[in-house]
């Protein structure tokens, strides 16, 4: 199986600049939840990988959590510029995840969209050779992996678009309402206009519903991946979550066509 | 090992993870008990996953939780000056201590610490902080923007 390399190693390159601009931006906080953590971890689940994902509540030393940020924004900028390695991902992957566990309160959608796809990212090709000509048993775990970061996509949007089928303000056209008039929301002036409001609810909901299947012919995919830039972008400004929005577009070139054509904006547009 | 086979190798990792994923983050009951057990196992530790955010429906009542000053006044307990990060942690620790607050009236250890742990820029005193829970409210759907405003005094918490 051929891998589409320039959709790889633009969803390698998104990720790790979005890993270092997330941990980035917890720098200010970093009193509150890396050093001194205000809420405490939740307890570690059951089972030995727990000693691997939620070693800052278990095993580790306190403190270690910020030497863990600083590391893993040195690995994910080296990746961002040079190839990626599998055992720099599962370093960066095990590092992440304790971050995310540690802080959970904190964390969001989109962190662990971000831990999930890492995770499989470990056995994606880090070079353009070895996606072309991966033999047995190694294209069978790269292919999977693939695969596996398009469905985790996907699933992501049906699940949630399921999800809402089964409530009553969504399906009612309040929901947008609703969430604009929460003061940790917004913005409350859209519940002023209910025709609008209605609207955009049901284009959440059609957006959400459609994109899994949109994606996979080119003429519909352009169109449903510039609505989910500006789905989240607005969300992700308008809600304070610019995070898990650009969380989910940095795994958006692992769909471009055929894998081989879309990486940048540049190309979004031609495709 | 033939190219159908690996496909087929293929084919079946991607389908069992994805079933797996699916019975794990799908509504409770789209899914199937046996599912759902197997998916707790598989998914929890390494995989976890929520994509609930406003689903089924969006919250009707949004919550913070205020700190008593030593003036007699209330102030959020994380307030807006507060970096992004520290400031998301508002509202589902404010849902969590509601859920608390109405299951029997008292708060779990871990949220004692965490509303703790949150206003500790007020200084170690010797007298328990007051905090209490403020919600509002919608009461029309149809009418958003008019929430009623309810206050739920929290539990003293000892320093």
């Amino acid at each position: 199986m051929i891998l589409p390399w320039r959709s790889i190693r633009w969803l390698q390159r998104g990720v790790h600049l979005w890993l270092f601009g997330y941990l980035l931006s917890s720098l200010p906080a970093a009193e509150w939840i890396w050093l001194h953590p205000a809420v405490p971890p939740l307890p570690a689940p059951p089972g030995p990988a727990s000693l691997l994902t939620h070693a800052f509540s278990t095993w580790a030393p306190p403190g270690s959590a910020i030497i863990a940020v600083f590391a893993l924004m040195v690995l994910a900028l080296r990746s961002v510029v040079l190839p990626s390695r599998w055992y720099i991902t599962l370093v960066e992957w095990i590092l992440f995840s304790n971050l995310v566990n540690f802080a959970w309160l904190a964390s969001s959608g989109g962190n662990q969209l971000i831990a999930n796809v890492l995770f499989w990212m470990i056995l994606l090709p880090g070079r353009e050779e070895a996606a072309r000509m991966a033999t047995w048993p190694k294209a069978v775990w790269q292919g999977a992996a693939f695969w596996i970061i398009r469905f985790q996509l996907l699933v992501a949007y049906a699940v949630t678009a399921l999800d809402k089928l089964t409530g009553t303000h969504w399906l009612a056209g309040d929901a947008v309402g609703i969430v604009a008039t929460d003061t940790s929301y917004g913005p409350a002036w859209l519940a002023s206009v209910p025709l609008l409001a209605a609207m955009v609810n049901y284009a959440v909901l059609l957006f959400q519903l459609t994109f899994p299947v949109a994606v996979w012919w080119a003429p519909t995919r352009r169109w449903w991946m510039w609505m989910g830039v500006l789905f989240h972008l607005v969300t992700g400004i308008t809600f304070g979550i610019l995070d898990m929005g650009l969380a989910f577009l940095v795994v958006y070139p692992i769909w471009s066509r055929q894998g081989e054509r879309i990486g940048t904006a540049t190309e979004l547009v031609r495709a | 090992m033939s190219s159908r086979s690996a496909r087929a190798l293929l084919v079946s990792i991607v389908t069992l993870h994805l079933a797996l994923v699916l019975a794990y983050t799908l509504p409770r009951a789209l899914v199937p008990g046996r599912m759902f057990h197997w998916s707790q196992h598989y998914v929890r530790p390494l995989f976890h996953q929520r994509w609930n955010m406003f689903a089924p429906d969006p919250s009707t009542c949004d919550r913070r939780l205020e700190v008593g000053m030593p003036d007699g006044t209330w102030r959020a307990l994380i307030p807006a000056d507060r970096p992004y990060l520290v400031r998301r942690m508002a509202r589902p620790l404010a849902q969590r201590v509601h859920d608390d607050l109405l299951a029997d009236g008292s708060l779990e250890p871990f949220l004692q610490q965490a509303i703790l742990g949150l206003a500790r820029d007020l200084g170690r005193g010797t007298e328990p902080l007051r905090f209490r829970l403020m919600e509002r409210c919608v009461m029309d759907a149809k009418h958003p923007g008019h929430r009623t405003v309810d206050v739920l005094p929290v539990p003293p918490t000892a320093r």
